[in-house]
């Protein structure tokens, strides 16, 4: 019952979040500019009517209807072939950055926690993910970036493609980028949990019996700490999505999170007498409901994962 | 134990200060921000950005403006746009965060507005928020900004100081207060707030980061605290940045990357410098008021 309460309710919000966002997206973006006699740009004004709002969101179905299609890209693709190629390339990497941190964060998270009992070694521990979740990760980006073409100009290092979307280089380096920042939160999620564990009469009894400490750590710990780190997974992953916008952006790799971004913000330059229209106004509903989508999901899954560690600790209590 | 975060913290925020106050007066530091266009020499004509040397350490920006001192002369306007944001962020968390606990109205919108934003990556809803005409094209652009920016996470920060009052109520000490007739006033400024106060100061300190960051993100996507509109070969008019806070020189930073490396470089280390301040002190000041009030040590 508490399960389906739950899904239900992220369902709904999954429906009023896309709605809100749609709103935006269809907001009437008629400006009308001030010049001089010249026609050079002075200022520009904007009047919201709420008719043309409704009529905007009629124009949309309509649209869809009538076409069957979101429209076209360009003069050569329609949107749907932007979705279908670019999402699975950004499915993988988030996917991958998503199972590999939290591989590689569990890991980091434990030796955290072996590291911090002995005050001098704390620092290379738990030390390094504070650092690392501290400095904002695109410094860790570009740091990479230049690191590994100052490597190559020297000849320590093989050529590495560092911009584009295309080589398996660009696949790897994008899955890093993404990974940097799941693997420490949760490392720093795990180290923190086993701190909170670490003194509860359980560990004492299983101690008094004579087990030892690895399997202490490791079996009985760390399975009571899952719970704690599932809750965390729907913070990751919207963090990984905001992540995966600058990320694309900036390594030029044309995924899901590049078309949106082209799609939603119209773009630095301002023409007199034109719209402020989102010229790929479907184009970003599109994304913006697979997106959220994508977060309904995880959300569903942490839900779902929860409730049967929950109610298996519940059995082996009662 | 000795609190490093703390000390170290508070030297790296005495520079930035040391910066914002008396930045332009350094000895090394350009205060007039002069554009070089041109610079001539024995090996030709070289035109900015010029890379880094003894003229220029860090280089120059595309306009021949010194690196350096534009970043340190930046540090002003960083710290205050920063500090501004998080400081209307809190004073709308605050009585957001108080009201929800007597409120069954306002905790249902609190509730919502969380819950709705844990569907929505803040950067895109920031950029949503500012992309509509009217505001694009508002001349107060720069309050917007600071407003859009205080209300996506301003959640976040409400729901934290409402848990902890609820946490609080619980106590004994409250009850007793109630039942020797303290105030509603006098309960809320003597016997909540100055439990509240730690974690107010820290979290205040680390969201500052928080909003660096998401500015610094923003400007990778060409969204700025204040621009103006340069006309362009064609009719069009480029969106141009005018502030000179840090996360503004990242404009060109698609461009830059790959060939005047050291303009995102060095932006992107003041940045991280910065953002890194404030998680020593919000780290630093937790350890402080944990050791102040540990009685037994």
């Amino acid at each position: 019952m508490i399960l389906t309460k739950k899904i239900v309710k992220s369902v709904i919000t999954w429906l009023i979040a896309s709605l809100f966002i749609i709103v935006i997206i269809l907001m009437p973006r008629d400006v009308t500019y001030d010049t001089t006699e010249a026609g050079v740009f002075q200022d520009a004004h904007y009047v919201y009517s709420f008719e043309k709002h409704m009529q905007s969101f009629k124009d949309f179905f309509t649209f869809i209807k009538e076409n069957k299609s979101l429209g076209n890209y360009n003069s050569y693709y329609t949107i749907e072939d932007i979705l279908v190629e670019s999402i699975p390339k950004s499915f993988m990497i988030v996917l991958l950055a998503l199972l590999l941190g939290f591989i590689f964060g569990l890991f980091k998270g434990m030796i955290d926690y072996r590291l911090s009992i002995s005050s001098r070694w704390t620092i290379f521990g738990k030390g390094s993910t504070w650092f690392f979740l501290s400095i904002p990760d695109f410094f860790i980006v570009i740091s990479l970036q230049l690191g590994l073409m100052f490597l190559y100009d020297i000849g320590l290092f093989p050529y590495v493609d560092v911009f584009g979307s295309d080589k398996v280089d660009n696949f790897i380096m994008a899955i890093i980028y993404l990974m940097i920042y799941p693997l420490f939160y949760i490392s720093k999620v795990v180290s923190t949990c086993f701190e909170a564990e670490e003194r509860k009469d359980y560990i004492r009894t299983a101690r008094s019996k004579g087990i030892s400490y690895n399997k202490i750590l490791y079996l009985h710990v760390l399975w009571n700490c899952w719970i704690t780190i599932l809750t965390n997974l729907s913070t990751i992953s919207l963090y990984m999505l905001s992540n995966l916008f600058i990320i694309e952006k900036f390594m030029g790799y044309k995924g899901a999170g590049y078309y949106f971004f082209s799609a939603v913000t119209p773009g630095a330059m301002v023409y007199v007498g034109g719209g402020r229209d989102l010229g790929l106004a479907n184009m970003a509903i599109a994304f913006t409901l697979i997106f959220t989508l994508f977060i309904l999901i995880v959300h569903i899954i942490s839900h779902i994962s929860i409730y049967i560690l929950d109610k298996k600790r519940m059995g082996e209590t009662a | 134990m000795r609190n490093i975060p703390l000390v170290v913290g508070c030297i790296f925020f005495f520079f930035l200060l040391l910066f914002a106050m008396v930045g332009p007066s350094l000895p090394f530091i350009d205060s007039e921000l002069k554009e070089e266009i041109m610079r001539k020499d024995e090996s030709g004509i070289h035109i900015p950005p010029y890379p880094p040397g003894k003229v220029n350490w860090l280089g120059s920006d595309n306009k021949g403006r010194d690196l350096l001192s534009l970043l340190v002369i930046g540090t002003k306007e960083t710290l205050l746009v920063v500090f501004c944001a998080g400081a209307l962020r809190y004073l709308l968390a605050i009585p957001l965060g108080a009201g929800a606990v007597f409120s069954k109205v306002l905790l249902r919108i609190l509730n919502g507005w969380n819950y709705l934003l844990s569907f929505i990556p803040p950067i895109f809803l920031v950029a949503l928020f500012l992309g509509i005409p009217f505001i694009y094209f508002s001349k107060h652009l720069f309050f917007w900004f600071l407003i859009i920016i205080a209300i996506v996470e301003v959640g976040r920060v409400a729901e934290m100081i409402r848990s902890q009052i609820v946490h609080l109520s619980g106590n004994q000490f409250i009850e007793a207060a109630i039942t020797s007739g303290t105030t509603s006033k006098g309960l809320l400024m003597r016997h909540y707030f100055p439990h509240l106060r730690p974690q107010l100061i820290q979290n205040f300190v680390s969201d500052l980061a928080r909003v660096l960051f998401l500015m610094a993100q923003l400007a990778v996507v060409q969204i700025f605290i204040s621009r103006d509109f340069i006309s362009q070969l064609g009719g069009g008019y480029l969106a141009n940045n005018t502030s000179i806070a840090y996360p503004g020189f990242l404009q060109t930073i698609m461009r830059d990357m790959w060939t005047h490396s050291w303009i995102p470089y060095s932006t992107v280390l003041f940045i991280s410098f910065m953002i890194i301040t404030f998680y020593l002190l919000s780290e630093g000041i937790k350890i402080w008021y944990k050791k102040k009030y540990r009685f037994l040590s």
